[in-house]
Parts: structure tokens; C-alpha cells; sequence
């Protein structure tokens, strides 16, 4: 690594969550230098449903079929709404870039058709989304024309019970039953945790006992959800054999965090950073980036006195709360790294709704950084901190991503913007001024 | 229905009311329109006072806080810890108010031991350094909660009854008399009629409305106060500031948290009473010099409650106006079987509720003498869940193959969700999320619910427990509740915690779009 | 001295030199560390070892062990790897003393034998040994340099024969650059020279003029030199010079270590003539030389020996596992081809936990030697006491990361000698203290284990700051990336507690539930749980400090010894 310290990137991202990951990678098929900094705990959290966006206006609860005409709408009605400002060719590109890339690390994700699709949550809520992994897709099927059906839960895996899902939805969907089954090996202990089945059922003895467990419980059922813990890193074959061996399609269910999925997406996004060459620096915080003319320097605190990396351009996606990236204290709302101005409410009292799930959304949700069409975050006097620092995912502002199910695709469409600017202003010599 | 006593409200008093007339034999029915210490019995430090805190001004009520506190460590000893406590001043405060202490503290009755402040901090790292003078006193802390659901459990055994969620809508009275109350069912609107031979109202702040319906009017003033609940516990004793008593005076040790409070400020409404920004931050401020810890702690929850106050506003908070109770015959108002006790302190429910039946008991022609500073309450099981470090020890020391933790935060296992619900089932009761969660520390750790309520929804579904929607329901009441006490706490790591929950239940799941 | 006592004393130092060796190389055959070595006679470990070199000699491994002595032996490339500036150093200090050895020690030997016309004093041998020297000189003070910036990350072990070897290299040096900077400088060495050279056959007008040449072009301290002699005079000299002298004598500049050192010297040079100084110079160099031989064993330079060979051993060894046998001598070699570098201890991960508990016993270098007193000492001599109790807590607290055995310059397999010497130290009456932990559950542990008085901010950092476990968020995420937990919940046989559950049990103020957790104690500190936190909590930091509050407190239950 001892390289790195002279070397000079083309660009430099703060944060490994969904924006980070695109980011960097977006940056790294553009054949730019790309390096990265950050733990990969935010991605952890991700569901593996990749939304584009479902829902707007939020406080009419209005769901959309089509995330493309979602967004024609939320453009006319929030200008600034980050989304607003990547346009739809811009949209696709990114998402059939992202998806083809996690597809070339053993990831497969359904064909993308320009539509939002209903997915079964594991506590019997329908979330609608756009990018839906190959694992999941089969109930997306059911969920639409809704044949006879089994809904599998592991004893001992406390967040997803079937029989609540049965419960829910069963009323519109008669066909729908649900078993609990033990999962072979794990009989004696009371608490099961979805990584760990994922890498036990990757063994074809785990795998084909679950099955036989299964197999007489099957009744007339057309299809069988199991909760995502179907393999880690071979999870399509894991799938793959589970429906040969159960003769029928088989499905998951997306369940909390942290869930299988997100440790899958965490894996593949690395496996496919590390095949376009970006250098990660994994167990590092970023204590300080200086600015000169053309290149910026960040200091990290990952070896004792601390290391420094060059790059031409850097990118925030240092995430809001959970990421990071955003501080709040009893007063404002402040940006970490680098101190940036944050748009936000008033007072704390503004922060929040009474209700927590009050449609309209926390207005704290919306704060964050305001930048230009480019996404390079505006300093107090409304110009550019930096010419070439950019910001992508959640921390912008304007955008609630919770409500609007759009984080995905706010990631996704943000970090493709930023880098198609970031690309064109490296060909380009810089303006005087 | 019949009853020899109607009495109104399940709170500290309420419940201590129908313990004592049941211990004398009389039967009686509570009804409660919502839960067990639902109002401000449930929203409250849990201090049981030594008295120390009211030697300046009301000798009374401070002499008997020490009478009262006394007793009850010894009747409920399980709802108390011995904490003990301190009283500190820091520089900055009344001089005077400082050297007069002891003396006053000797008037009540009531040690005030002087500790050095070298020796209290080794005791209490949280105090600040600035500290100018230690005392220490017989506080300690009681679990609320667990007074009244053991309180209820016992008169439940001798055979009074319990109507939760159950409001008084009319009185029908002839002449002098109420004859029967007319009380609805909460859950299905229904309505039925209690005939009744006395009627004792314990409604706490909303006494004034019950004895309304009566038609006898009480004066009475609402003093809300705030308290914020941090992530761990900061000290081990009952942190007093010793000044004369104003907001964010005290800090108490609950278990496996502290609680912080309070405020008080006057409020017209009792409706939608809630923590604000505002309050929280008052008390940050106010307590911070004495505790400076607290100025980075994670603040995990704040709540808030209101207390009556019996008397004339003689100042704009409320704090001036008497601690002390009231027992009001209502005589003069034409009423001969009604009552209304309110007014004072958690410390004093046990004489609040011996004077109440002695009233009752008079009238009824009773005469059996009041057994509860006697005869400790006995154990009932399913009370003691409230208890915080309860779940974890007794998870921990059995360690069941199937006993799955369903709330990690307070390790809260499946076995204690089923055997809550089946004590509420066996009492007729159609357990809710929220009825489990006020009868033990389920949601009350730092995810506030996020994650527990799922796993607590989805064990209750699998037993067969919950149909249809309502886990979903269930969960949404239960977030409800538990928001209100989290907006007003909601930065730093809360913050961060309170946006992982969004992103779980709004971004996965959607639940407001339900 | 004359030329036979020389002879006897040099006798002498080999003799003692033999036997020492004798001894020291059959120790690897007799010491025995851990329980199982205990049960292998002395001849079972002579026949394996035998067996050993037998089946090599008939095998196809050679190319291996080539390979290992040009690479681990000569080149040093593990020493490479880990330290530059120390692997440098023992580079010149193995190249300059070597040489000056084969070329100056044993000239009468070799040099003069091989090379025609040898003259210590002469070109390009008179250079060379002062390269040499140099080069050793260097090497040393580089080594040193380096290890002291070890030092100030963990304390190293040192023996007396470390010290006792580095002083006598030391006055090896310095004796032999001070002797040879005595005789330049010196008129009586000039004098002794002319008198065995031309005896009587000089006229005073060649010597003044010889001594004049000297003087300039040698530095000799003549009493009578002329500051500023006569060209004439000089020019005689100097022709006299390359008639008589230059043939053995080449120009002291050539000496560049020493000449500037008889510069210095200068005006002392005279006195230090009149009480024969150098005389006594040589005393001192060929003393220390011999000392040093014969008590070569016994030092630090026995590493020249027990390195190759533990490294060739490591080289020539098969693809089979090996015997009892043949693990209890490598065991035994391993004591001594440890040269107590000190790297495993920059390296240990507990390394931290030793300086912060006061006890270097849990740092591999000071393990190893404690492993070897246990062995030699006998277990009596350290059942009891506040030492056995260091020792104990350093086995144990051992975080078996196996990074000191990875990282050792010499291939030694430490990590199964903390093994061997935790089964010694559990055969002895204390067995492994996460075998005690099992024998309790953790709540049981939580009334037997009171915290003992002073516990609190000063012995437990982490645990005790909340502001260690307060960002945790409830996600899961460590217990979901735990290889213990996920290995013993599909063994079924769960762990008590996951680790999110003790970051819960810390703020609930309940760690007494956690010190005697299986969960604390199976940890595998594979940092999986730190390294994935998205709130950046030192989870594993977290666990091993508890294990050593436990340990802590354990020690102070009396009946410890008595699991039941």
C-alpha cells in the first residue's frame, strides 16, 4: 500500500454503502483511477431489492407501476429532488450497468423491464421496487397471479415467521399456506441467524436435507418462498439446485437486517471493485481532505501517524446517520467530513413528525447537501466547495429516500451523474477562474 | 354488574385503593380506561422519597415521605431497590439553601449524613467536579409498575376486579346517591352499567373530569413534568441537586438506565401531553453542571406526565402549590357514596389509599382495619418482568434449547412474552404489544422497538396468538407509543438509530403505507 | 606470549568450545517441554532424530534444504521481510565477522596459505580488514538501533549470553581498531621494525630520514619529527622506504578506520608506548577472541549454529507430520535458535494487553523463556508464587492468532510451544482457564466472581466506557459474521452468548454475566465482528479485554485449581 502515498487518482470516494460502491465502480469502468475509503457496514443493511422509485408524493401514498413516469412527476414536482436531475436514458444506463456488474460476480438480477415490481416482505407487507434479484423474482410471479403457494420459515429464525405473511395476505391469496420446518443441523440451539444458514445450506447435504424436509409438505403448492438465506456466495446455485430438487419454483423473502442479501451484495460489490482494479482502504476514516488547485489529499487513520492519498476528484458518500455522514446535535445538523453546509429545518423541533409514520415524512429526512446539476456540494456563499468534489446517495438533500423508495436508485443515479461529470472535467482542462 | 366499590383509575392509587379494601374484605371493581399506571403513575422518576427533597419548605410532607418510605420498603420490597441517595450542590448554587439542609433534614427526622466530595465522586464518577457539598439520604427507588401490577394482583386474589381500558361515561344518581356508573368498553365501544354502593374516584390528573360526571365540582391544576431516560446507568444512587427544588433536580438510578428530571410547567390540557425539544433541552441544561457526563450521553427516550395539583395557582409552574393530597367527601356537593382522592406522591400511595378506604370503609359501615403497612404484598410471578436485569439473569441461568431472545436490547425471551400474555389471557383480557411492553422492559432499550416488535409480532403470529392484520396493527400502536417518547431525543446516536428503524419499517417493509 | 602458550590457550577455548557444544546440541534431545515430550526417553529422540537425518539423506529433499540455506540461512530473506534495517545490520555483522575470521583470525590457516605474500599490513588485506570491521561495527550498531525501536512497542526478552556476546564482539572490535591505530601511530612499533629489518645496517642519516618519510606518510609520533621537514631529507626517506619497506607496508590511509583513529590518538600514543599499550591491546583482542570461543555455547552466538540448523530442519522436513518424538526435540531446538529478536513481539496481538497489564510474560519472547524454565526448573519451583500466576496469565490470554509464528525470522513453530507449555502449565495443577470457564455457566460464573475492588476505568477502558458500546444500533451484524457462533450453532451446541449480547450486556451494566460466557472465552479474535460493525465498535478489543477482567478475577477465586 505503500504506493498509494505518491500515487495520484483520478478519484478518490469517501464511503463504502450502495453510493460509494456505485460510485466507485461507475468511476472505475470509465477507466479513471479510482480509490476507496470506508468500511462496508452501510451496504450490510441493504435488502437486495434495488428501488428505482415507488412512491410520490409521499404524503398521498401514491405507488407507481412505472418508476419512469414516477419520475416525470416527482420532476415537476420537486426540481430539486436529486432524482429530478438524472435523466431517465442517464437511469437505465446506470441500473443496467450496476445490475450486468453484480450479475458478472455471480449476482443475477431479472432482467430489467422499465417496470416497478410487487415484492412479499417477511412480515407480510407488498414493497414495491424495481431490481429484483434472480432469487426473488419467482414470487413476484405469485404475487401476481397468485396460484397455490407454501411459504417456508426455519424455527428459530425470530424475524420471519410464515404463518404471520399467511396471516397478512392469506385473505386475497387462498392458495397461500405456510410450514416451519427445523433447519437440518442447527435443531439444538434456539436463535438462528440468517448468515450462518446461508453458509451452511451452500453444503448439497444441508441443502438436499432441507429439501427432503420440505419435499412432503408440499401439497399442491405451484411454487415455494423460503426466507433469503439461500447461500452467500453461491447462492445462485444454491437456488438453482433447491427448485431441481423441489421440482417447483422456488423464491425469497426479504427479511431485516442484517440480512443475506446485503451481506451478498456486500461480497459481490467487492468482488467487483476488486476486478476493475480500485484500491480499497477498508478499516480507514478520512480525518481531514485539503484542497489545492488540482488535487486534494486525504488524510486516513487506518496505520498509526496515519496515511495520506492524492486524487484529482473526491466523492461524498458518506451516507446520513447510520452512514456517517451527517451528525446531529441538539442543535443543527452538521457534515462530517468536511464541515459542508447542510440544508435543513429550522429548529429540532422541526425535525420530526409526531407520528412516526405519519405519510408526510420527517423533514429531517429531506436535509442535507444542496449542490449543483453536476453534484458538487455548494459551500455557504452557493458556489462549489470544490470544482471537483462531488456527493452522491443519501446525504443530499432534498430526498427521502425511506418514503419515496428510491434509495437505490438515488445511490445508482447520482454516482452515474457525479462520474460522467467527474470524466468530462478531467478531459477538460480547467477554466481559468 | 355489581360492586360494593366502583373505584376509578389504575394508577398508584387506584390499584393500592383496591388492595387495601380487598385485604378489608370489601369487594370492588377498578376500571381503568386505559392501563395499569398508564397516566402519571407510570411517568415518573420511581423515586421513593426520604423527604430530604422537601425539608425547606413542607416539613409535613417531607416527615411523612419518611414515615411512607419506610413502610413501603418494607410491604414491597421487591418494587424497591436501596439505592440510597445524594444530595449535591455545586458551585454556583444557594450557600444558604446548603448550610441549612442538615438542620432542616434533623427537624424531619430524616439523615443527612455529610460525605466528602472526594469520596462522593469515587462513589459516583458522574458528579462533577465542581461540586461543593455532599449529603447522603435514605432515597431509594421503586419500580411503579410493579407496585401496582402487584398491588392489583394481590386484591385480584382476594377477589376485586380489574376492567382495563374501560372509561366512566355517567353516573346515574338519585338524590344523594349514585346508583350505578356507566362504564364503555374501550376496545368495542360497548356500554354497561355498574351498580354501585360507594364510588371512589382515583383518576389522578383526571379526577377533576370523574368527579365533573358526578356533578361535583374540584379545583385542581395540571403540572406537567418531563423526564429523559439515557442508553446506560450513570450512577448507582439517587442523584439529588441540593438547591431548592427546581427543573432537572433529580437523576435516578432505574435499573438499567437512569432517568432524568424534571420539569414542570403548567398545562390547561391533559390531552395529547408529550415531551418537547424544548423540555429536553431545559433539563440537559439544567442538570448538566451537576452531572457533566450527560452533556455527551446517548438520550434514548423522554417521556412526560402530569401531575395534579389540589389547591389555588398561587405560582405559574405549579411547584409551589401543595405536594400534599387531597381527600375530597364531596358532602358538600350533595354527594353522599363519592369520593375523589388526589393529588400527592408516589412515596405516599400507600397512606393516600389507606385514608381513601378508611372514607369508604366508614361509609360502608366497615369496620376492619387497614392491613397494607402490615402485611407485605406476596409475590406474583408475572409482576416482575418490569424489573430491569430480570429477563437477562433469568434467561441467562436457564438458557433453554427454545427460548429465543425476542428483544435483545433488555434480552426479553419468548418464554416471558408467553407467559405475560397468557397471565393477561387468563384475566379475560385480549393482550395487545403495548400491554406486554408496559408489564416488561420489551422495546424499552436503545432500538426503541424497531427490531424486538418485529421478532415479538412474528413469535405471537406463530403461536397462533395474532390473526389477520393485527400484528401489523399491534406494531404500529406500539411504534406510536414509543415515538412520542423518542422525537423529542432524536440526535447523535438516537438519531442514528431512529433512521436505521425508518429505514427498516418504512424503506423494507412500508408500513406507512399500510 | 610465546607462540606455544598461545598454542595451549587456543587449545583450550575449542576444548571448552567442544564440550559446551556438546552439551548445548544434546540438550535438543533432552529438554522436554509439555506433557507428551515428558513421556519420550532420551534414546527414542536420538533414534528419531537419526532416523530423521537417515531417511533425508536418502530422499529427494535436498534441493529443499539447498534452497533453505541459501535463502532462510545466508540471504536472511524472512528477516528481510519483517525488519530491513536489522536484516542489514546482521547482514554485515555475519559478512564482517565472517571474513575477518577466515582472513585475520585464521591467516596463519588459511590466508597466508592461499594467498602468496600476505602481510597484514599490506594492501588490499590491510583495507579489507578494515572494511570488515567496519562492516561488523556497523552491523552491530544497526542491530542495536533496531531492536531498541522494537523495544519501545514491547519489552524483549534478553539472556546474560546476549549481553555477554554483544560485549566481547564489542571489545573484539574496539580492541583491534585501538591496537592497530596503536601501532600505526607508534615509534617503538617503527623501532622493533627497523631493528628486525635492517638490524644494525642503517646509518643514522637513513633512519632520520626513514623516520622523517614516516612521520608524514605514516603518522608515526616520533619525539624529535620535524613539523616541517626537509624536502631533501623527505625525498631520501621516502626512496629508502620503497627499497626497505613498502614491499610489507602499504599506506596507513588504506586503514581507514584506524589510521584517523591513531590521528586522534596522537599525542597519547607516546605515553601508551611507554607502558606497551600495545602489548596489551593484543592481550585484550585475542582474550576476548578465546573467551568468546570457549564459552561460544553459552551465547548469543550459538545462534550461528542452532538458526541453520532449526532452519534447515524446517527445509529437509517431509510432507508427513511429525514423530513425538522428533516435535519434542524441535521443541527443545526452538529454545535456542530463538535469537530473542523480539519481532513476534511487534507483531503480537495481545502485545498491547501486556503492556497495559504490566506483564511482559504474555509476549512470545518472554513466553519462550518462561517455557524453558518451566521445563528445566521443574514445576515445583514455580507451582506457587506471583511469578507462576504471570506466567500462567501470559499462556493463557495467548490469543493464539499464531501472527509470532508466521512472522519469526528463524521459522520457529511457536505456536506449538504455547501449546506444549499450557498443557505443562495445566498438568501442573492450572489448567486452561476457558477449561474452568466451561465447568460453570456465565451466570454461575456472575456469583462466583465478584469484581474485586479498583476495577473499573484503570484495568478495563473499553468495558467500561460507554461511549465503547453506546453507538451499537442492534443490527446483528457481528453475531450474523461469526464464524464461533455460526461453527458451534451447526455443531449444535450453541454459544451462551452472541457478541451483540454481551455489547448489551455491557449497557445493561450486567458484565458480570458476560465474563464467564463461552462466548468470551471461544472468541477466535478473527476481528470478522470489528472489522463489519457499521458503527465502528471495537467488538473482538471488547471480548479479549473481558477474557482478561475474568482471568483477573478468576485468579482470585482460592479454589481455582479445582475445576470441578
Amino acid at each position: 500500500m505503500n504506493g498509494n502515498r505518491t500515487r495520484l487518482f483520478d478519484v478518490a470516494v469517501i464511503g463504502a454503502g450502495m453510493a460509494g460502491m456505485a460510485t466507485s465502480l461507475f468511476a472505475a469502468r470509465r477507466d479513471l483511477s479510482c480509490v476507496q475509503v470506508g468500511n462496508g457496514g452501510g451496504i450490510l443493511f441493504a435488502s437486495g431489492l434495488l428501488d428505482l422509485l415507488g412512491v410520490h408524493p409521499v404524503a398521498d401514498r401514491r405507488r407507481w407501476d412505472c418508476p419512469f413516469e414516477a419520475l416525470s412527476s416527482l420532476r415537476r414536482d420537486l426540481p430539486d429532488h436529486p432524482l429530478a436531475r438524472v435523466g431517465d436514458d442517464a437511469l437505465r444506463a446506470a441500473f443496467e450497468a450496476f445490475v450486468s456488474e453484480l450479475g458478472a460476480v455471480g449476482l443475477p438480477y431479472a432482467p430489467l423491464d422499465g417496470a416497478n415490481h410487487p415484492v412479499l416482505t417477511s412480515i407480510g407487507t407488498v414493497k414495491t421496487t424495481y431490481a429484483v434479484p434472480r432469487s426473488m423474482m419467482a414470487g413476484v410471479e405469485m404475487m401476481r397471479s397468485r396460484p397455490s403457494c407454501l411459504l417456508v420459515d426455519f424455527r428459530g429464525l425470530r424475524e420471519f415467521s410464515a404463518r404471520q405473511v399467511v396471516a397478512k395476505i392469506g385473505a386475497d391469496w387462498p392458495g397461500l399456506h405456510s410450514v416451519r420446518v427445523e433447519f437440518p443441523g442447527f435443531e439444538a440451539v434456539s436463535e438462528l441467524y440468517a448468515a450462518h444458514l446461508a453458509r451452511a445450506i451452500e453444503s448439497a447435504a444441508t441443502r438436499d436435507s432441507v429439501a427432503e424436509r420440505v419435499r412432503p409438505l408440499l401439497g399442491d403448492a405451484t411454487a415455494v418462498g423460503f426466507p433469503a438465506v439461500l447461500g452467500l456466495s453461491r447462492s445462485g446455485e444454491v437456488h438453482e439446485r433447491l427448485q431441481q430438487s423441489l421440482g417447483l419454483p422456488v423464491f425469497e423473502i426479504p427479511t431485516m437486517p442484517t440480512s443475506v442479501p446485503g451481506l451478498r451484495l456486500k461480497d459481490a460489490m467487492e468482488a467487483a471493485l476488486a476486478a476493475w482494479r480500485v484500491v480499497r482502504h477498508v478499516q480507514a476514516k478520512v480525518t481531514k481532505v485539503s484542497f489545492d488547485d488540482d488535487v486534494a489529499t486525504l488524510s486516513l487513520d487506518d496505520v498509526p501517524g496515519g496515511q495520506t492519498i492524492r486524487a484529482r476528484s473526491v466523492v461524498l458518500a458518506t451516507g446520513r446517520f447510520t452512514g456517517g455522514g451527517l451528525s446531529a446535535g441538539r442543535g443543527h445538523v452538521s457534515e462530517r467530513v468536511l464541515d459542508l453546509p447542510v440544508h435543513q429545518p429550522g429548529t429540532r423541533g422541526e425535525w420530526h413528525r409526531r407520528d412516526f409514520l405519519d405519510p408526510a415524512g420527517h423533514p429531517v429526512n429531506r436535509a442535507g447537501l444542496a449542490t449543483d446539476g453536476d453534484f458538487r456540494p455548494l459551500s455557504a456563499d452557493g458556489r462549489p466547495a470544490w470544482h471537483r468534489l462531488f456527493a452522491t446517495g443519501s446525504i443530499l438533500a432534498h430526498q427521502d429516500w425511506m418514503r419515496e423508495k428510491c434509495g437505490s436508485g438515488l445511490a445508482i443515479g447520482t454516482a452515474w451523474t457525479a462520474v460522467e461529470a467527474i470524466s468530462r472535467g478531467l478531459q477538460a482542462p480547467r477554466k481559468a477562474g | 354488574m355489581e360492586t360494593q366499590v366502583l373505584i376509578i383509575g389504575g394508577g398508584v392509587t387506584g390499584t393500592a385503593v383496591a388492595r387495601d379494601l380487598a385485604l378489608r374484605g370489601v369487594d370492588c371493581i377498578l376500571v381503568e380506561k386505559d392501563d395499569v399506571n398508564a397516566g402519571a403513575s407510570g411517568r415518573n422518576h420511581g423515586l421513593l422519597h426520604s423527604g430530604a427533597r422537601y425539608v425547606a419548605h413542607d416539613q409535613d410532607a417531607a416527615t411523612e415521605c419518611r414515615i411512607e418510605g419506610d413502610i413501603l420498603k418494607r410491604v414491597a420490597s421487591r418494587a424497591i431497590q436501596d439505592t440510597g441517595g445524594y444530595f449535591v450542590a455545586v458551585q454556583g448554587d444557594d450557600e444558604k439553601y446548603v448550610g441549612d439542609f442538615p438542620g432542616f433534614c434533623a427537624r424531619a427526622g430524616i439523615t443527612a449524613r455529610p460525605v466528602d466530595v472526594a469520596t462522593a465522586r469515587a462513589r459516583e464518577p458522574a458528579i462533577s467536579d465542581k461540586a461543593i457539598a455532599v449529603y447522603e439520604v435514605p432515597d431509594a427507588s421503586v419500580d411503579p409498575f410493579r407496585l401496582s401490577l402487584e398491588s392489583m394482583a394481590q386484591a385480584r386474589s382476594l377477589g376485586a376486579r380489574l376492567m382495563r381500558r374501560t372509561r366512566v361515561v355517567g353516573f346515574e344518581r338519585e338524590g344523594r346517591e349514585i346508583r350505578a356508573a356507566v362504564v364503555q368498553d374501550g376496545t368495542n365501544g360497548t356500554t354497561q352499567r355498574v351498580h354501585v354502593s360507594q364510588v371512589m374516584n382515583a383518576a389522578g390528573a383526571w379526577a377533576r373530569e370523574v368527579a365533573q360526571l358526578a356533578g361535583a365540582p374540584i379545583e385542581m391544576l395540571y403540572s406537567k413534568g418531563t423526564l429523559l431516560v439515557t442508553h446506560g446507568r450513570l450512577a448507582r444512587r439517587v442523584i439529588n441537586r441540593l438547591r431548592p427544588p427546581g427543573n432537572a433536580d433529580i437523576l435516578m438510578p432505574g435499573g438499567t438506565v437512569s432517568i432524568l428530571g424534571t420539569t414542570s410547567s403548567r398545562v390547561e390540557d391533559l390531552r395529547d401531553i408529550h415531551p418537547t425539544v424544548d423540555e429536553v433541552d431545559l433539563i440537559l441544561r439544567e442538570a448538566t453542571p451537576m452531572l457533566p457526563p450527560l452533556e455527551t450521553m446517548r438520550i434514548i427516550r423522554a417521556y412526560a406526565g402530569v401531575r395534579p395539583l389540589v389547591g389555588s395557582p398561587s405560582g405559574s409552574d405549579g411547584r409551589t402549590v401543595s405536594r400534599g393530597f387531597a381527600l375530597f367527601d364531596h358532602e358538600a356537593d350533595g354527594l353522599s357514596n363519592f369520593a375523589t382522592i388526589t393529588g400527592g406522591k408516589l412515596t405516599t400511595c400507600r397512606l393516600m389509599a389507606e385514608r381513601a378506604a378508611d372514607l369508604v370503609c366508614r361509609r360502608l359501615g366497615v369496620t376492619r382495619p387497614c392491613l397494607t403497612a402490615s402485611d407485605p404484598i406476596p409475590v406474583s410471578p408475572e409482576c416482575e418482568w418490569t424489573e430491569p436485569g430480570r429477563a437477562p439473569r433469568s434467561w441467562m441461568s436457564a438458557l433453554h434449547v427454545d427460548d429465543p431472545l425476542i428483544c435483545e436490547c433488555e434480552m426479553v425471551s419468548g418464554s416471558v412474552l408467553d407467559a405475560l400474555y397468557q397471565a393477561l389471557r387468563a384475566a379475560g383480557d385480549t393482550p395487545t404489544l403495548t400491554d406486554i411492553g408496559l408489564r416488561s422492559r420489551i422495546g424499552k432499550g436503545a432500538c426503541q422497538g424497531a427490531f424486538c416488535a418485529v421478532r415479538a409480532v412474528a413469535h405471537l403470529y406463530q403461536n397462533g396468538d395474532f390473526q389477520g392484520s393485527r400484528g401489523l396493527d399491534e406494531i404500529v400502536d406500539f411504534f406510536r407509543e414509543r415515538w412520542g417518547g423518542q422525537h423529542a431525543v432524536l440526535w447523535g446516536q438516537q438519531l442514528a438509530q431512529a433512521e436505521l428503524m425508518e429505514a427498516l419499517h418504512c424503506g423494507l417493509f412500508g408500513e406507512e403505507l399500510r | 606470549m610465546s607462540a606455544s602458550s598461545f598454542r595451549i590457550a587456543v587449545y583450550i577455548a575449542l576444548g571448552l568450545c567442544a564440550l559446551g557444544l556438546l552439551w548445548r546440541l544434546s540438550a535438543w534431545l533432552r529438554v522436554r517441554i509439555g506433557p507428551d515430550a515428558r513421556a519420550i526417553p532420551f534414546h527414542r529422540r536420538l533414534a528419531s532424530a537419526l532416523h530423521g537425518a537417515f531417511s533425508f539423506a536418502f530422499s529427494r529433499r535436498l534441493p529443499g534444504v539447498l534452497k533453505a540455506f541459501l535463502l532462510d540461512v545466508l540471504l536472511q530473506r524472512r528477516l528481510f521481510a519483517e525488519a530491513k534495517v536489522r536484516w542489514l545490520g546482521h547482514l554485515l555483522i555475519l559478512l564482517g565477522f565472517t571474513a575477518l575470521l577466515l582472513m585475520h583470525a585464521l591467516a596463519a590457516l588459511l590466508t597466508q596459505k592461499l594467498f602468496k605474500g600476505y602481510q597484514p599490513t599490506l594492501d588490499p588485506y590491510l583495507f579489507l580488514r578494515n572494511v570488515f570491521g567496519a562492516m561488523a561495527v556497523a552491523g552491530i550498531v544497526l542491530v542495536i538501533a533496531g531492536r531498541r525501536r522494537a523495544q519501545r512497542v514491547a519489552p524483549t526478552a534478553h539472556r546474560l549470553g546476549d549481553r555477554v556476546f554483544v560485549a566481547l564482539l564489542s571489545i573484539v572490535m574496539v580492541s583491534g581498531f585501538l591496537l592497530e591505530a596503536q601501532k600505526i601511530a607508534s615509534p617503538a612499533a617503527f623501532q622493533r621494525m627497523v631493528d628486525e629489518y635492517f638490524g644494525e645496517d642503517i646509518s643514522p642519516e637513513d633512519l632520520s630520514a626513514l623516520k622523517a618519510a614516516w612521520a608524514v606518510d605514516y603518522g608515526v609520533a616520533f619525539e624529535d619529527a620535524a613539523a616541517d621537514p626537509d624536502p631533501a631529507l623527505l625525498e631520501t626517506g621516502r626512496e629508502l622506504h620503497k627499497d626497505a619497506c613498502a614491499s610489507c607496508h602499504s599506506l596507513p590511509t588504506s586503514a581507514f578506520v584506524s589510521y584517523p583513529v591513531s590521528r586522534v590518538m596522537g599525542p597519547a600514543v607516546r605515553p601508551l608506548d611507554d607502558v606497551d599499550a600495545a602489548k596489551w591491546l593484543w592481550y585484550l583482542h585475542v582474550f576476548a577472541c578465546l573467551l568468546g570461543l570457549a564459552v561460544l555455547p553459552f551465547t548469543r552466538l550459538f545462534h550461528a549454529i542452532s538458526d541453520p540448523v532449526s532452519l534447515l530442519v524446517n527445509g529437509a522436513a517431509s510432507s508427513r507430520p511429525l514423530s513425538d518424538a522428533g516435535r519434542a526435540s524441535r521443541r527443545a531446538l526452538a529454545i535456542d535458535a530463538c535469537v530473542r529478536c523480539g519481532l513476534c513481539d511487534t507483531r503480537c496481538s495481545v502485545a498491547p494487553i501486556a503492556r497495559f497489564m504490566n506483564n511482559a510474560s504474555l509476549l512470545p519472547s518472554h513466553k519462550l523463556l518462561s517455557t524453558f524454565r518451566f521445563a528445566r526448573e521443574g514445576r515445583g519451583r514455580l507451582r506457587d508464587g506471583a511469578r507462576y500466576d504471570r506466567i500462567a496469565e501470559g499462556a493463557f490470554l495467548c490469543s493464539s492468532c499464531g501472527r509470532c509464528t508466521e512472522r519469526c525470522p528463524v521459522g520457529l513453530g511457536l505456536d506449538d510451544l504455547w501449546t506444549a507449555q499450557r498443557d505443562d502449565l495445566a498438568a501442573a495443577g492450572h489448567p486452561a482457564a476457558a477449561k474452568w470457564v466451561q465447568s460453570r455457566t456465565a451466570s454461575e460464573w456472575a456469583d462466583l466472581l465478584p469484581a474485586p475492588p479498583g476495577e473499573g476505568p484503570a484495568v478495563a477502558p473499553l468495558s467500561s466506557d460507554r461511549r465503547t458500546f453506546s453507538p451499537c444500533v442492534q443490527c446483528q451484524t457481528c453475531t450474523n459474521v461469526c464464524p464461533v457462533v455460526a461453527h458451534t450453532a451447526g455443531a449444535g451446541d450453541g454459544v451462551d452468548l452472541t457478541p451483540q449480547k454481551v455489547m448489551n450486556l455491557l449497557r445493561l451494566g450486567m458484565v458480570d454475566l458476560a465474563l464467564g460466557s463461552r462466548m468470551v472465552w471461544d472468541c477466535a479474535t478473527c476481528y470478522q465482528c470489528q472489522e463489519h460493525c457499521p458503527e465502528g465498535i471495537r467488538v473482538t478489543d471488547v471480548m479479549l479485554e473481558l477474557r482478561q477482567s475474568a482471568y483477573r478475577r478468576l485468579a482470585t477465586v482460592r479454589d481455582r485449581r479445582r475445576p470441578e
